[in-house]
C-alpha cells in the first residue's frame, strides 16, 4: 500500500512537471511587435482628457492677450505626450522577419520611399506628430490667439487643430491598445 | 530539445486538430477585423474630413499660408501614420495566427507522442 502510494504521489509529480514544462514551453512563442505597456495606454488617456479640455477651453475664442494663463497647460500637456513619445522610442522593438515587406522596402507606389516601416512602432510616429500639432496651436495662440470655431462646420485653427490631433492620438491608442494580445 | 515523455503513443485525431486550428484562427482575425475596420473607417473618414477642412479654410481665408502648409504637412505624415499603423496591427496578427497554429499543432504532436517538443521558430523564408 505504501509503495502504491509512493508510486501514485511519483505520477503525480511527474504529471505536475510535465504541465510545468509545457506552460514554460508554451512561453516560447514568437514576438513580431512590441510588448503590451499599460501605463503607455492610461498616460495615453490622461494626456488625451487634458488635451480636450484645452480644446474645449479655446474652442470659444481666445485672444493672445490670455494666452499667458493657458502657457503652462500647453505646456504640460505637450510635455506629456513628449514623454510617452520618448517611452514608446525605449521600449524594444522586435524586428519583423524578412520574409514580410517590411523593413528597407518601399511602400508602392508613390515617393514615401523615405518611411523605414516598423522599424520603430507607429505609435512613435503618431506621437510624434501630435506634439507637432499641439506645439503648433500653442505657438499660434501665443501670436493671434484662436478664433471660436467648433467642429465640424468651422473653418478656423481651433477646429483644425483639434481634428489634426484626434486622428493622430486614434492611431496611437488603437495601436497602444492592439498590442494588449 | 525535447524530451521523451512516454512510450504509449496517443491517437492523432486530425479533424480535431483541423476544427481546433480552425478555431484558433477564426478567433484571432475575426476579433482583429473588427479592430481594423473601425479604424479604417475613423481615418479614412477623418482624412477626408480633414481635407475638406483645409480646403474650406483656404477658401474663407481663415488660415494663412503658414498654416496651410503646416496642416498639408500633417495631413501627409497622418496618412504615413494610418499606412504604417495597418502595418503593425497586421504584423501583430500575424504574430497571433503564428502563434495559435503553433501552439495547436505542437500541442496535438506533443500528445501524440509522449513528448515536450519544442515550438519551431518562424521560418525566414
Amino acid at each position: 500500500m505504501a509503495y502504491k502510494n509512493s508510486v501514485l504521489r511519483s505520477l503525480g509529480v511527474a504529471r505536475i512537471g510535465a504541465v510545468v514544462s509545457l506552460i514554460v514551453l508554451g512561453g516560447c512563442t514568437i514576438q513580431l511587435a512590441p510588448s503590451y505597456d499599460a501605463s503607455i495606454v492610461t498616460g495615453l488617456n490622461t494626456a488625451n482628457t487634458q488635451a480636450q479640455t484645452m480644446f474645449a477651453t479655446v474652442s470659444a475664442g481666445v485672444t493672445k492677450d490670455t494666452y499667458a494663463t493657458r502657457e503652462a497647460q500647453y505646456n504640460a500637456i505637450i510635455g506629456q505626450f513628449a514623454a510617452l513619445d520618448s517611452q514608446v522610442a525605449a521600449r524594444p522593438m522586435p524586428q519583423p522577419p524578412s520574409f514580410l515587406p517590411f523593413g528597407q522596402k518601399q511602400l508602392p507606389p508613390s515617393d514615401i520611399s523615405k518611411i523605414p516601416l516598423l522599424n520603430t512602432a507607429p505609435s512613435k510616429g503618431a506621437l510624434d506628430n501630435v506634439v507637432t500639432t499641439l506645439t503648433k496651436m500653442r505657438d499660434t495662440d501665443a501670436k493671434f490667439g484662436l478664433m471660436a470655431g467648433t467642429c465640424p462646420d468651422a473653418t478656423s485653427p481651433t477646429c483644425g487643430f483639434k481634428r489634426q490631433y484626434e486622428l493622430d492620438f486614434d492611431s496611437a491608442l488603437t495601436y497602444e491598445t492592439a498590442l494588449q494580445r | 530539445m525535447g524530451q521523451q515523455g512516454s512510450s504509449v503513443a496517443n491517437a492523432f485525431n486530425v479533424n480535431k486538430v483541423i476544427a481546433d486550428i480552425t478555431a484558433a484562427v477564426n478567433g484571432v482575425v475575426q476579433k482583429d477585423l473588427t479592430t481594423y475596420e473601425a479604424y479604417i473607417q475613423r481615418q479614412t473618414r477623418g482624412i477626408a474630413e480633414q481635407a475638406e477642412w483645409i480646403a474650406k479654410s483656404v477658401i474663407a481665408g481663415t488660415i494663412d499660408s503658414d498654416l496651410r502648409d503646416f496642416f498639408l504637412k500633417q495631413l501627409a505624415d497622418t496618412s504615413a501614420v494610418f499606412a504604417k499603423t495597418l502595418a503593425g496591427l497586421a504584423l501583430i496578427t500575424v504574430e497571433k495566427v503564428w502563434n495559435a497554429v503553433v501552439g495547436v499543432v505542437w500541442g496535438a504532436i506533443n500528445t501524440a507522442i509522449g513528448a515536450l517538443l519544442p515550438f519551431p521558430n518562424l521560418p525566414a523564408q
